[in-house]
């Protein structure tokens, strides 16, 4: 736990202080995605970390968008790439 | 780590000096008891200064803690001047004469102290394992600690995360939260001490109640915390444990009110009505348990003619129950998950008359009964859910207690687990082992307490 909420630390200087995060789940995702989705709460409180693409910036966990394009992303551009694999998206201006 | 824990004994000091004063535990009763409830109590007051305090729109940072250093000195002080004035009056406690610890009295601390060493030892390694704890702990507790001591004010931002139970009572949490402040960092040593601590003052608070100048006090201590789910728990950093230690206490309490002199009797129908209180601010299980020993006491006090004695319990109910309830109107007005989409009145009256439902958890709570506690005390739940029985038929008055208490008690969760629209298998599988580990200590007690005070005419 301590290793996987270690790995949302480096978006913080990304997001604003407070408010709501949107995050892209895996379509069937498991028990060890959940933890994930739960673990990126942990670490980046006292944001909430909600399961929609509604709010203005998305964590897109490793391995989660879906291959050849995901509808989910459509009017977000990246934002970063971290080393973990997981991505940080912001809704288009 | 030094000024957390010198934010732990602030309010536990100051308690102890409130129960010196009142007179709540007597001399001849054992300081293990007495140190339990000291501790306990200044974890659950100090709980609830601190949610005042947040709710005020103090953040928990450095002017947080002089506030409140202030607020448990002064209180301190208070109730040492009370103690004083009071000392002036002789105890009538009427304290045995120790004789010198028999063989089997060794053999017995040597059991307690060898279970001892294993739990520590689980503990310590569940810890380096798992500083942050169990799922629950950071999916819930620990986030809702962090979200009290970063966010300020903005702390009720944690009530949006509908999966991390918005509306579970916060004992737990503003308690890791306020010592967080006192150290002025998020140390995963704050939630892990605390959590082992509460295991310690459980089986502190057994081996008192029993007087730990008996044998069978040692070997009680030693069967609370035998159960590997007991040890899971101490180190879990979850609620079920504070729950059960205040449930714990509060029966301790009621089963020592007929033997206590007017002014302590008085003070234990208060001091039980706290610490139930304080387990409904700790888990909603322990606002059943509210719920059920007042139904209890209300009913013994009418039959008796004796309604005061519900007063005095009431009295000292309301302060938690009153912050407990405005919490859960006012701040977080959710129903649980298990209970969070329930359906039509016609879904749940066809739940409660759906005999395959009963058998299907009778089926499951049968087997996960059999095995509670693991390998090394597999067959201990069914093993003293029978010695508290017959020591109850022989008269135990604090047997009685505790049964009559923990029967309902397992009606409440029966009747939730028959009527949660969730899977009923999961939601028992998931629950049983921890719920049954608040009632455990309670039980354990009953179940050693055959030999003691009989019932009476006087009693509840």
């Amino acid at each position: 736990m301590a290793r996987l909420a270690a790995e949302f630390l480096p978006f913080v200087p990304f997001l604003p202080p407070r408010g709501e995060i949107g995050y892209l789940e895996k379509r069937g995702g498991n028990d060890d995605d959940t933890r994930t989705y739960y673990a990126s709460q942990y670490a980046l409180v006292p944001r909430v970390v909600l399961s929609r693409t509604g709010p203005e910036f998305l964590i897109v966990p490793r391995d989660t968008e879906v291959p050849g394009g995901d509808e989910r992303l459509a009017g977000f551009v990246p934002v970063r790439t971290f080393p973990t694999g997981h991505r940080l998206f912001r809704r288009a201006p | 780590m030094i000024a957390a824990l010198l934010g732990l004994v602030l309010p536990s000091a100051s308690t102890w000096l409130l129960i010196r004063a009142v007179g709540l535990v007597a001399s001849s009763e054992s300081g293990a008891l007495r140190a339990a409830l000291a501790v306990a109590g200044g974890i659950g007051f100090s709980s609830i200064t601190t949610f005042v305090f947040v709710c005020l729109g103090v953040r928990l940072g450095p002017g947080f803690v002089v506030a409140d250093a202030s607020v448990w000195v002064a209180l301190g002080v208070l109730f040492w001047r009370m103690g004083r004035s009071r000392s002036g009056s002789p105890a009538v406690d009427g304290g045995e004469v120790a004789s010198p610890p028999s063989s089997l009295d060794w053999l017995a601390r040597g059991a307690f102290g060898l279970t001892t060493a294993l739990a520590v030892a689980t503990v310590w390694s569940h810890y380096l394992a798992a500083p942050h704890g169990e799922w629950d702990a950071w999916a819930i507790w620990n986030q809702k600690a962090r979200f009290l001591f970063r966010a300020g004010d903005g702390w009720t931002d944690v009530l949006a995360i509908a999966w991390s139970n918005p509306s579970h009572p916060l004992l737990v949490s503003t308690s890791v939260a306020r010592l967080w402040a006192y150290a002025g960092a998020e140390l995963t040593a704050v939630p892990a001490v605390l959590s082992a601590l509460y295991g310690a003052l459980v089986v502190s608070a057994v081996v008192g109640a029993l007087h730990a100048r008996h044998a069978r006090a040692w070997l009680a201590g030693a069967v609370v915390l035998a159960p590997a789910v007991f040890t899971q728990l101490a180190a879990a950093q979850t609620a079920d444990l504070p729950a059960g230690l205040f449930i714990l206490l509060s029966l301790i309490m009621l089963r020592g009110v007929p033997d206590a002199d007017a002014r302590r009797r008085t003070a234990r129908w208060v001091a039980a009505g706290v610490l139930a209180s304080l387990a409904g601010w700790t888990k909603n299980e322990g606002v059943v348990f509210l719920a059920i020993t007042g139904g209890w006491i209300l009913l013994g006090a009418l039959r008796r003619g004796a309604v005061q004695r519900f007063g005095w319990w009431l009295a000292g109910a309301v302060p938690v129950l009153a912050t407990t309830v405005w919490f859960k109107v006012a701040i977080a007005p959710e129903a649980p998950i298990y209970m969070s989409d329930p359906g039509t009145v016609a879904a749940l009256v066809g739940r409660v008359f759906a005999v395959d439902r009963h058998v299907a958890i009778g089926s499951l709570v049968g087997r996960m009964a059999g095995r509670w506690g693991g390998p090394i005390a597999s067959g201990a739940l069914p093993g003293a859910m029978v010695a508290s029985v017959l020591a109850a038929v022989r008269g135990s008055r604090a047997a009685r207690f505790a049964l009559g208490v923990i029967a309902p008690l397992f009606a409440a969760y029966w009747a939730v687990w028959v009527l949660t629209p969730l899977d009923t298998a999961w939601l028992v599988s998931t629950t049983f082992d921890r719920l049954v580990c608040q009632v455990w200590p309670a039980l354990v007690l009953a179940a050693f307490s055959s030999g003691d005070s009989t019932v009476s005419r006087s009693d509840v």
